[in-house]
């Protein structure tokens, strides 16, 4: 039992972390949420900012910018402090006047400290597509950028 | 007869139940099963910071720091790019003592057995307010096809480079950014 219980703690992950969903899709009304965990043994500090974006229809990649001032982005939190193997939510809410709209909630961590080295922030995003209606939202906001779908 | 009779009823009370048993017609029982699975992303990093690097006083170049980022995603289908990318907030501070910075152009990145390139180029996509001069040019490019989940181990290895002979002393720190897009 104890071999069992050494080898789990050696089989988890020391550091890690995980968002989910990366995707959300809105109509008008725009609420949703999305969890953040610290999968690993070291305490997390989780910070939240908002950007809107758009595609490069070559490439796919996410062309980030600054807010756009026809959005905007209510949360519950922008930041928390994650222990150890603890699961965070956030909540939000998007507004936009204009359609469609590309907004992305990027989620940094970092953790641990350090007085002479390099300090790592890792950061990943909550993707969140608003139309009309939200039945095929992400495809008709990338169709509209030139993407297949 | 009377005893008959008994014997008689005693046996059909037996049978008759089984055979209005046999008369009931049983509906197939089906039970729904469904598991919704999300989209998520997952990095793990071997460590969240880096020790000083080692170098000589004087020297051009410090030693190396590696550090290894496994990558798992599981992502619907329609998903067309994910990648990483690293940047400092500082072109002319990716590392200071407080005093003496060092620029961005003077910290190489590579990734897995790529080459050495300096943190000194334009914004990249992904990173959004990022300084220009202050991206690293070696991104992570993941394969994304069906079923459109997977895990992809990388080796990030970084030195400094190009560093002048009168490198004031202390201990110098800095942040370096790591980011994963999907969209």
């Amino acid at each position: 039992m104890k071999k069992l219980i050494l080898i789990l703690i050696l089989a988890s992950p020391a550091l890690a972390q995980t968002i989910s969903p990366v995707i959300n899709e809105c109509g008008r009304k725009c609420t949703g949420q999305f969890s953040f965990t610290n999968n690993g043994m070291e305490p997390l500090l989780v910070t939240v900012e908002p950007a809107s974006f758009s595609i490069d229809a070559t490439t796919g990649r996410s062309i980030y910018r600054p807010l756009d001032s026809t959005a905007q982005v209510l949360m519950n939190e922008t930041s928390t402090r994650l222990g150890p193997r603890e699961e965070h939510q956030f909540d939000y809410s998007v507004k936009c006047s204009a359609y469609p709209c590309m907004v992305v909630l990027r989620t940094s961590a970092t953790g641990g400290h350090t007085d002479n080295g390099l300090q790592l922030r890792f950061q990943l995003p909550e993707v969140i597509y608003q139309c009309e209606k939200a039945k095929h939202c992400r495809a008709d906001s990338r169709k509209a950028l030139g993407l297949k779908d | 007869m009377k005893r008959s009779l008994t014997i008689c009823f005693t046996v059909l009370a037996m049978i008759l139940p089984v055979f209005a048993q046999a008369a009931v017609t049983g509906n197939t029982a089906t039970i729904n099963l469904s598991m919704s699975v999300g989209e998520s992303i997952t990095i793990a990093p071997s460590t969240q910071t880096l020790p000083a690097f080692t170098y000589a006083p004087g020297a051009a170049t410090s030693g190396t720091q590696t550090f290894s980022l496994v990558t798992t995603w599981q992502l619907a289908a329609g998903h067309t790019a994910m990648r990483s990318n690293f940047w400092f907030a500082s072109a002319t501070a990716a590392m200071t003592n407080g005093t003496t910075s060092i620029p961005a152009s003077e910290f190489f990145l590579k990734v897995n057995a790529g080459t050495f390139s300096a943190c000194n180029f334009a914004n990249d996509p992904v990173v959004t307010q990022a300084v220009s001069g202050a991206t690293c040019n070696a991104g992570i490019n993941y394969t994304l096809a069906a079923p459109f989940s997977g895990t992809q181990t990388d080796t990030i290895t970084v030195q400094l480079q190009n560093l002048p002979a009168n490198l004031s002393a202390g201990a110098y720190t800095g942040v370096l950014n790591v980011a994963a897009d999907a969209n």
